[in-house]
């Protein structure tokens, strides 16, 4: 197999494992990498996160076209609820539900630009919010991060979604305004949520 | 901020969290994440100080609190003394603790040399956090724990840091 297909049938395979086990993009390639019989695949032949999600966006069409509209319509406008209820702290959506991508198995991903660290946790304890705090790598050299998760239920979806805030800082927020190489934006705030609200319901 | 909305939904996460208490997030339900999850059983585990790797199969048959820590993550740091005592008390009951780092070797050895535990530690290198996520992290985020019964099947799974009443239903849902 030469080498632009095998990065073709680990994009198709990749983008199968995302859309149906809710796997994230680099687990899912390396996983479908393994599964075409490839025990070394050399980084140069993996499909970059932008042909994954080509190829994720193909599959929804084909396989997914007459559930994953509304879901990702429920995961949206839960994600704008939150994003209202946290206006005070610049949040942003990201991840699968910002990107269109998502079905009922993501999660919804919410960074905070704060300027204190610790007030959008005070603001959900002050609410009497129920939510967990974790920690994950940060965008400033890996720093750590808190993210404070979160449930919410979804009569649409007839399930709990999880909603995870990362508490970033007002600082980071130029550099994360930033289109990735492939001139798509990672996330956007609620007005631009709003937008694609709309338009997708027009 | 429109105070109304934050009181509703604050009911309503509260709500929630009562009526999910045990089944916490949704990806508990997925039997394709459950089945995942049980993979770890044929994993094995660096460990730190150069000694036999940890092997997984070797612990199978008792109840098992997974746990995905870090020593860069907080709030994991906070948890590990009580997990730890966890070990100590249910130990003798037949109860394991495992902790996975999803660190580097010599910060996992610099710390635990400060600050040892009672229980197995394996070294699940930074991509540590993707195989958490192969076993239901839909958050990615630091700690996350995983609870299986004697047979190896999940039974539990946490997101954050361990509170002793999480580890009261864990005790109860191990049986």
């Amino acid at each position: 197999m030469s080498s632009a297909n095998l990065t073709d049938e680990i994009a198709a395979a990749a983008a199968r494992l995302v859309v149906e086990e809710g796997m994230e993009y680099g687990p899912a390639k390396r996983r479908a990498a393994r599964a075409l019989g490839r025990a070394s695949v050399r980084p140069a032949e993996l499909p970059g996160n932008d042909r994954l999600e080509d190829e994720v966006r193909e599959y929804l069409r084909l396989f997914c076209a007459d559930t994953q509209p509304g879901e990702l319509a429920a995961l949206r406008s839960i994600a704008a609820l939150w994003m209202e209820r946290l206006a005070d702290f610049r949040p942003h959506l990201t991840g699968a539900v910002w990107r269109g991508t998502a079905t009922r198995l993501n999660d919804i991903h919410i960074d905070l630009y704060c300027d204190d660290s610790k007030a959008a946790e005070l603001a959900l304890i002050d609410r009497r919010v129920d939510y967990e705090v974790g920690s994950r790598p940060g965008p400033r050299r890996g720093e750590p991060v808190n993210v404070l998760s979160l449930t919410q239920r979804s009569d649409e979806l007839g399930a709990s979604v999880g909603l995870h805030l990362s508490v970033l800082d007002h600082d980071d927020l130029r550099g994360a305004l930033k289109p990735d190489a492939g001139g798509r934006s990672q996330r956007g705030d609620l007005n631009a949520l709003r937008r694609l609200i709309a338009s997708e319901a027009g | 901020m429109n105070r109304r909305a934050w009181i509703l939904g604050g009911a309503a996460a509260a709500a929630g969290a009562a009526g999910a208490g045990v089944a916490w997030w949704r990806m508990s339900g997925s039997a394709a994440a459950d089945e995942r999850a049980a993979q770890i059983w044929a994993m094995q585990f660096e460990t730190v100080g150069g000694g036999p790797p940890l092997a997984l199969a070797a612990l199978r048959g008792k109840p098992t609190l997974l746990n995905f820590w870090a020593t860069w993550c907080a709030p994991c740091i906070s948890e590990l003394p009580l997990i730890d005592r966890f070990q100590r008390e249910h130990g003798a009951a037949g109860w394991q603790v495992v902790g996975l780092a999803v660190d580097r070797a010599e910060p996992v050895a610099e710390f635990l040399a400060k600050r040892p535990v009672g229980f197995a530690i394996g070294l699940a290198g930074l991509e540590g956090v993707e195989l958490s996520e192969r076993m239901g992290n839909s958050g990615g985020a630091l700690p996350f724990s995983v609870v299986f019964d004697r047979k190896g099947k999940v039974i539990q799974r946490k997101l954050g840091m361990i509170k002793p009443e999480d580890l009261q239903r864990w005790l109860a849902a191990a049986g």
